[in-house]
C-alpha cells in the first residue's frame, strides 16, 4: 500500500520541484536532451523513451538515415556517382567539388550585398563580410560592416546568420559602438531569405 | 548602411513563415532483400533463397500547448511492417499521452518500461537483417515483459537525464487500463549523464510475476559513450536475474565517411545459463536526397544457436 501511495505521490511532486524552473530538478531537462541526441541520435536517445517495435521509432530511424551524417536533409534526390558520371564523363578535368552551403541561400546573400564592396566571400565555408560601409551623413561618423554566415546546405530559413558590427568615431579614432542591432540584423536574413527564395522559384521554373 | 536597413525593413517578414500543426503526419517505407540461412519468410516453408520485402508505416502525431506552455501529445500508427515478415497490417498507438513542459515530461497509458536493455549497444543494425534466419540463442538479457499499462516520468537532475517508469500491468500490452491490484507490476529506472567526454547511461528494470509461478526478474545495465577521434564508441554490459540468468557485453562504434554515408560496426558477447553466443554486426547507410537512403547490413553469429551470416539490402523513404 505505502509503494503505491509513493509512486501515485511522484506525479505531484515531480511538477511540484520542476515548476520552480531552472533548478536543480528540471532546470537543464531539454538541454540534456539535445546532448544525448548528438550522443545517440535522436531515436535511440533513451531519454526519449522511443518504442523500438513501434511505428515512430522506424519513421525516425528512416528519417536519420535520410538526412545522413551531417543530419540535414536534401530536398532533391541524386544518385550517388551517376551525376557526375553523367556530367563529366569521368573527366579529372571537370570534378564536381560538393559544398556544404546552399545555393540559393549564398546567391540571396551576394544579391543582397551587391551594393557594398566586399572583403571576404568563402564560397566553400559559407561566410561573406563586406569592407566598412561608411555613413557621414548623420552627425556622428559611424562604419559598419555585415558578416553572413550560412550554415547549411538545406534551404531552411534558420541556415542564414547575421552579424552587423558598427563603430563610431571620437576624438579621431573608431570606437566600437556597443549598439545591438538585433532588428535591423532579422530584417537583413529576411531580405536575404526572400533574395533566396526568389532564386529557388526561377530555378525551379527553369 | 541606412539604405541597405530601409531596404530590408520594407520587407515582409512572412518569406519563410511556418505554421505551427497541431496534428503531423510522418511516413516511411522500405523495400529490402536479405540472404542468411534458412530464410525467415511468411512462406511456412524452410528455405536457403532470398527474402524480398517491403512495407510502410504512417505516423500521427497530435499536439497542443497550453498557456502556461505545457505541451500535450498523443501519437498513432498504421503500418505493414517492413522490418519483419509479418504480413499483418497494424493499428498502434493512441494508448497514452505525454504531458510535456521544459523541466519535465510526464507520459501515461500504454508505456514502454525504462531501464531494461542500457547495456544493449551492439545492435547496429535493423531489425531486417535477423530474418536472414541465423540466430544467436546465448544472447538473451533483458525482462521479459517491457510494455504495459503505467507512467513513464522523465526530468534533469543538474546535468543528469533521468526516467522513471512504473507498470500496474506489464501482462498485457497495448491496452488503455489497467488495475491497481493486477499484481504483474514492473519498474524501471533510467540515468543517462555526463562524465567529461564520458556519457555514462545506467538502467535498472524489476517486475513481478506472481501468475506464471516463476521469480521476478530484475535487470541492470550500464553503457559508456565516448567520441573517439571523429568517431563514436559505446561499451555496455547488461545483467539479468531471471530464471535463467544473463549476461552480455557489447561494444559500437559509428562515424560517417561524408556529409551523407555513415557506418556502424557492433559486436556482442552474451551468456544465458549454458548458453553462450557472440553476434557482429556492420551497417553502411547512404542518404540519396529527397528522403530516400540505401543500406547494406551484414550480421554474423557464433555459438549457441545457428551460426552464420546474415545479409540485408534495401532501401528506405522517409516522407
Amino acid at each position: 500500500m505505502l509503494k503505491k501511495v509513493f509512486y501515485i505521490s511522484l506525479l505531484p511532486m515531480i511538477i511540484l520541484l520542476t515548476s520552480c524552473g531552472g533548478g536543480m530538478i528540471g532546470g537543464q531537462y531539454q538541454e540534456n536532451l539535445a546532448k544525448l541526441d548528438d550522443v545517440y541520435g535522436y531515436c535511440d536517445n533513451p531519454q526519449r523513451g522511443y518504442n523500438k517495435s513501434s511505428i515512430e521509432y522506424k519513421v525516425c530511424k528512416d528519417k536519420e538515415s535520410a538526412a545522413g551524417a551531417d543530419g540535414l536533409a536534401d530536398t532533391d534526390f541524386r544518385l550517388p556517382f551517376v551525376d557526375d558520371l553523367l556530367n563529366n564523363r569521368g573527366s579529372r578535368d571537370n570534378l564536381v567539388y560538393t559544398s556544404s552551403v546552399n545555393k540559393y541561400l549564398w546567391s540571396g546573400s551576394l544579391n543582397i550585398l551587391s551594393d557594398y564592396p566586399l572583403k571576404t566571400a568563402d564560397s566553400n565555408g559559407g561566410y561573406l563580410e563586406t569592407e566598412w560601409i561608411y555613413d557621414n551623413q548623420n552627425d556622428r561618423e559611424q562604419r559598419c560592416i555585415i558578416k553572413i554566415q550560412i550554415n547549411t546546405i538545406e534551404f531552411v530559413s534558420n541556415g542564414v546568420e547575421t552579424n552587423i558590427i558598427c563603430q563610431t568615431k571620437q576624438n579621431s579614432e573608431w570606437i566600437n559602438s556597443g549598439d545591438d542591432f538585433i532588428n535591423a540584423e532579422k530584417q537583413l536574413t529576411l531580405a536575404i531569405l526572400n533574395s533566396s527564395r526568389n532564386y529557388y522559384l526561377e530555378n525551379q521554373n527553369s | 548602411m541606412k539604405k541597405l536597413f530601409i531596404m530590408v525593413s520594407a520587407l515582409s517578414a512572412a518569406v519563410f513563415s511556418s505554421a505551427k500543426a497541431d496534428i503531423s503526419a510522418s511516413g516511411s517505407y522500405g523495400a529490402h532483400a536479405i540472404s542468411g540461412g534458412d530464410v525467415i519468410g511468411g512462406d511456412a516453408a524452410t528455405t536457403t533463397g532470398t527474402l524480398f520485402m517491403n512495407g510502410g508505416g504512417l505516423s500521427f502525431a497530435m499536439s497542443t500547448t497550453t498557456a502556461g506552455g505545457m505541451t500535450v501529445s498523443a501519437g498513432a500508427g498504421v503500418s505493414l511492417d517492413s522490418n519483419d515478415s509479418d504480413s499483418t497490417k497494424g493499428v498502434t498507438g493512441l494508448a497514452n499521452v505525454t504531458f510535456a513542459a521544459d523541466g519535465f515530461s510526464f507520459q501515461v497509458g500504454d508505456v514502454d518500461l525504462v531501464g531494461d536493455g542500457t547495456g544493449h549497444v551492439g545492435n547496429v543494425a535493423s531489425d531486417v537483417v535477423d530474418n536472414g534466419g541465423y540466430t544467436a540463442t546465448g544472447i538473451a538479457t533483458g525482462v521479459s515483459d517491457t510494455e504495459g499499462y503505467g507512467f513513464v516520468a522523465s526530468t534533469s537532475v543538474g546535468g543528469a537525464s533521468v526516467s522513471f517508469a512504473y507498470l500496474l500491468d506489464k501482462a498485457n500490452s497495448a491496452v488503455n487500463n489497467a488495475e491497481t491490484s493486477s499484481g504483474d507490476y514492473a519498474s524501471g529506472v533510467s540515468v543517462s549523464m555526463p562524465m567529461g567526454d564520458l556519457t555514462v547511461g545506467l538502467g535498472y528494470a524489476t517486475t513481478t510475476n506472481p501468475g506464471s509461478g516463476s521469480a521476478n526478474e530484475v535487470s541492470t545495465g550500464i553503457s559508456v559513450a565516448y567520441p573517439l577521434g571523429g568517431t563514436s564508441l559505446k561499451l555496455g554490459y547488461e545483467s539479468t536475474d531471471e530464471s535463467v540468468d544473463s549476461t552480455t557485453a557489447s561494444a559500437a562504434i559509428s562515424g560517417s565517411l561524408d556529409a551523407d554515408t555513415t557506418w556502424a560496426i557492433g559486436y556482442t558477447d552474451g551468456e544465458a545459463g549454458t548458453s553462450a553466443s557472440t553476434r557482429s554486426e556492420a551497417k553502411l547507410t547512404r542518404s540519396l536526397g529527397g528522403g530516400v537512403s540505401v543500406y547494406a547490413e551484414i550480421q554474423n553469429t557464433s555459438g549457441t544457436g545457428s551460426s552464420g551470416t546474415n545479409m540485408a539490402v534495401g532501401t528506405t523513404v522517409a516522407f
